[in-house]
This record gives structure tokens, C-alpha cells and sequence, in this order.
């Protein structure tokens, strides 16, 4: 839609990722990872509540709550579900954006699940 | 500005208070509410459509507070992320967003929730608070093109009247639980990651 502040990039990325999910087309190699930009989002969503150092600070506590590394460039949904749990036991808009996190990464967990089924039903590898 | 301080945000979606009035409503809970869900089955059944929807929207995504008749996936997750959100018109615009025919609006047509969810019409009205916040979306969804009548928003905004007048009894009443709490109750510790409330 793009009406939403850096949506059109990510957007794109998710209307990439739909499609190649329930079509199996490739994903356009040069397109970033869904994973990094739910990642991407969910920290520019700290630092726009609560200032650059904060919002930094918050996600390593996350992070480091969940044994992973805050600067790893791309965390698994799995990993951005877990780190989304430590956010949501907050208060505050820090607790929101626990919930958004939350959706994102279950919201293509769900889309990956149902994949791998739909292969799994033709007959191909799960 | 300095970039250590928190940036304000310029769209009714970052809206702090909005924000706020949504986790002081409670409306993350996964508590289902039988006087939502008895409004969204009205809803449906009156238009004869098959989804009906009580939707807040969060920061990067949407929360479906009370939900009926989605299936599969979506019902799992609960929310799409904020891009696949047709509710965010509503809270972007202050009033009801209507989509007769969501494979040629621009704003809808690529929309994987369109394009591989089969949506094909959406009449969503304001969730609006006593203080004019709004936090999200009555809506009901079909698979066919539809016009939606006047008459037929109007139905719609009275039951999202209905809705918000249910939110805001059960805060009523959690406050007055929380008020029974004898003073010398010890407050439950602090988390050391938790950041001051807004």
C-alpha cells in the first residue's frame, strides 16, 4: 500500500514472499530476507517510541534474554517469535511492539507451516 | 533533533495515546468476549457476509480482537502484518473505508490477502474511544464484489457503538477489581527491561 512510513520496500517483500509460498515460484534472489526486514521494523519501531540508545538497549536486553546475538543480521522467525515473547512481558509501547513482532513472524510461520503441507499433500518433500 | 531522542511520530498509527489506549483497554488479551463475538455474528449475518472482523491496529501490524468466520491460517495467526491491513485505511482516514471490488481498488488490488485470499469487498467502520482515538476497525469482509448502502453503514457503526461500549465497560470493571487491591499489597517487582510507560 505504501501509505505507511517505509511500507512499499517491505510490502513488496511480503507480497514476494505470499506469492512464492503458495505458488512455489522462487523468491527474486536479490530481494532481502522477510526475516531481516520484520527484524528491521521491529527495532526502527523501538527507536521511534523510545530514542536511538533506548530503543538499541531494549532490544539487546531482548536479545540477550533469548541467548541470541543482538547484531545478528538476520534472526530466524523462530528466533524473532522468542525474542517478541521477552518484549510483550513490558510495558508500554515497548509491550506493542512485542504484539506486532509476534504477528509478523507468526503470520509467515503460519504461511510456512501451511507450505510445507501443500507440498507434503502433492507429494513432494516437506 | 537529536537522535537520541525519541522520534514524534508524524501518522495516526504511531499515535502514542492511541497506542496506549489500546494496552490500557486490554485489547491484546486472548480472553474471548461473547459480546463482541454476538456483534460481529449479527453483523454477518444481517449483511450475508461470510467474515466479520473487530480488528486494533498496532504499530506494524493488526490484532484481531474478536474474529468470525476466518479459517486456516489467518484464524492461527490472529493479525497480518500491518501491509495486508484493509483496517488501516480506517484509522488513517478517521472514518468507514468501503471496497466494492478489491481487485481494481488501488489501494487493494495487490494485496496478497486479494490476490491469494480470494477478498473481494470490505466495509470497515471506526473502533472510536471516548476520546476520539481510533483504535481500529469493526469490518465485514466477502468474496464476491458487493455494494455496501448507507443504511447498511450505519448498521455498522452502531454496532461498533455496541463494540466500544463493551471495551469500555471491562475497563470499568478491571479498574474497580484493581481498586479493591488493599493498599498494602506489595507491587509485583519491576522488569529490569521494562522501559518507563508513556
Amino acid at each position: 500500500m505504501g501509505i505507511i512510513r517505509g511500507c512499499s520496500t517491505y510490502h513488496r517483500i511480503a507480497v514476494n514472499v505470499f506469492h512464492s509460498f503458495f505458488n512455489g515460484e522462487p523468491m527474486v534472489e536479490t530481494a532481502p530476507s522477510l526475516e531481516f526486514h520484520v527484524q528491521r521494523e521491529a527495532r526502527a519501531s523501538l527507536v521511534t517510541f523510545l530514542g536511538e540508545a533506548e530503543g538499541a538497549r531494549v532490544w539487546q536486553a531482548a536479545c540477550e534474554a533469548c541467548n541470541l546475538e543482538s547484531e545478528e543480521t538476520t534472526l530466524s522467525l523462530d528466533a524473532l517469535e522468542a525474542i517478541a515473547r521477552q518484549l510483550k512481558i513490558s510495558r508500554g509501547p515497548v509491550a506493542l511492539v512485542g504484539h506486532s513482532l509476534s504477528i509478523q513472524a507468526r503470520t509467515y510461520q503460519m504461511l510456512e507451516r501451511t507450505r510445507r503441507l501443500q507440498d507434503f499433500l502433492k507429494g513432494g518433500k516437506p | 533533533m537529536s537522535t537520541s531522542q525519541p522520534i514524534p511520530p508524524s501518522d495516526p498509527i504511531l499515535d502514542r495515546e492511541r497506542l496506549q489506549e489500546i494496552l490500557d483497554l486490554d485489547l491484546l488479551s486472548t480472553e474471548e468476549d461473547t459480546v463482541l463475538q454476538e456483534a460481529l455474528a449479527e453483523a454477518t449475518e444481517e449483511l450475508d457476509l461470510p467474515i466479520g472482523l473487530v480488528s486494533v491496529v498496532l504499530n506494524d501490524a493488526q490484532y484481531f480482537v474478536a474474529m468470525q468466520g476466518l479459517e486456516g491460517w489467518l484464524q492461527e495467526a490472529r493479525g497480518t502484518p500491518i501491509e495486508w491491513s484493509f483496517c488501516v485505511n480506517v484509522v488513517l482516514r478517521g472514518e468507514p473505508f468501503v471496497v466494492e471490488d478489491a481487485t481494481s481498488h488501488d489501494q487493494t488490488r495487490d494485496n496478497p490477502l486479494v490476490s491469494q485470499e480470494g477478498i473481494r469487498s470490505y466495509a470497515g467502520v471506526p473502533l472510536r474511544t471516548a476520546k476520539g482515538q481510533v483504535l481500529g476497525s469493526l469490518c465485514v469482509i466477502g468474496d464476491q464484489q458487493r455494494r455496501f448502502q448507507p443504511e447498511e453503514i450505519r448498521r455498522l457503526e452502531g454496532w461498533a457503538e455496541r463494540v466500544m461500549v463493551r471495551i469500555e465497560e471491562r475497563r470499568r470493571r478491571r479498574t474497580a477489581t484493581a481498586s479493591t487491591i488493599p493498599p498494602e499489597s506489595p507491587e509485583p517487582p519491576e522488569s529490569p527491561e521494562s522501559p518507563e510507560d508513556l
